[in-house]
């Protein structure tokens, strides 16, 4: 009785464990396409401040020669090329949005590996799903042989493909998904003192 | 996604606080969406992890909602979820 209730509770813990993995890879995807870039708040106020900051140190400067400061028009000039700057920085910091057909044929594999490890995972939640009966959690080496796989995958992973922003965010979401392969170990094997992801 | 933002618009003179609300209202029944499609109910699922499911999500519908609502020329949003 008390492995009955065990199993049904690994069940449930897998099932909620595929939601991590599913948000895992997604996240992933996310940050090698920079979606978002280009909208971000903070980028929009780095280029104010940049702009604003030309302009104040631009005027200080021709302030020191004597020069007069005070045009709208030199204040406007001053305030594009400080704009054009943090254009510039913004690119190479934030990044721009990439598109599927942008990316390098390493990258379009490990997104597609990263995908049918979801899948797998998702067929075996579709079947302890659909059959009541008993199932034991089986095929375990092969299913970690695969997580190693991706795990060195991740690792290997050319982040100079990407912006700064987004190689900073990819060590965060290599962390998450090694953490999320532990909790698959906690589960699939029921390995003692490993917690949820 | 463009259903969050389409609500976030239709919000005319909303405060910080009704504008939170539409997002966490949109991420609770996404994830229990996602919980559905795994096959669980939300009581099988402890309440903490629940809610950290639901903050993850609360923190991503935000940040993208900002983004697309700035992108959109909404300044008012900008100014108000800072």
């Amino acid at each position: 009785m008390a492995q009955l209730k065990l199993i049904d509770e690994l069940k449930k813990r897998y099932k909620l464990w595929t939601i991590h993995l599913e948000r895992s890879t997604v996240a992933f995807k996310n940050n090698i396409l920079q979606t978002g870039s280009g909208k971000d708040i903070e980028e929009r106020l780095v280029s104010f401040g940049m702009a604003s900051l030309t302009v104040y140190i631009g005027s200080s400067i021709i302030g020191l020669f004597g020069a007069y400061t005070g045009g709208l028009l030199g204040g406007i000039v001053l305030f594009t090329i400080g704009w054009s700057l943090s254009k510039l920085f913004n690119k190479h910091f934030f990044g721009v949005e990439r598109k599927q057909s942008d990316l390098k044929e390493d990258e379009i594999e490990l997104l597609e590996y990263l995908d049918s490890l979801v899948l797998a995972h998702q067929k075996i939640r579709d079947d302890i799903n659909s059959d009541s009966s008993l199932i034991f959690f089986t095929d375990y080496p092969n299913l970690r042989r695969a997580f190693k796989k991706a795990l060195r995958y991740l690792e290997n992973y050319n982040t100079k493909y990407l912006a700064y922003k987004y190689r900073i965010k990819h060590l965060v979401i290599v962390k998450k998904y090694a953490s999320d392969v532990r909790t698959f170990d906690a589960i699939y094997a029921n390995k003692k003192g490993v917690t949820h992801a | 996604m463009d259903n969050l933002v389409e609500k976030l618009k239709s919000l005319k003179n909303a405060s910080v606080h009704e504008y939170h609300e539409v997002i966490q209202k949109h991420s609770h029944k996404q994830v229990v969406k996602e919980l559905k499609e795994a096959g669980l109910s939300i009581e099988d699922v402890p309440p903490e992890e629940f809610n950290q499911l639901l903050q993850s999500k609360i923190k991503e519908n935000t940040s993208f909602a900002k983004g697309a609502m700035v992108a959109g020329g909404a300044i008012l949003f900008l100014q108000l979820l800072g």
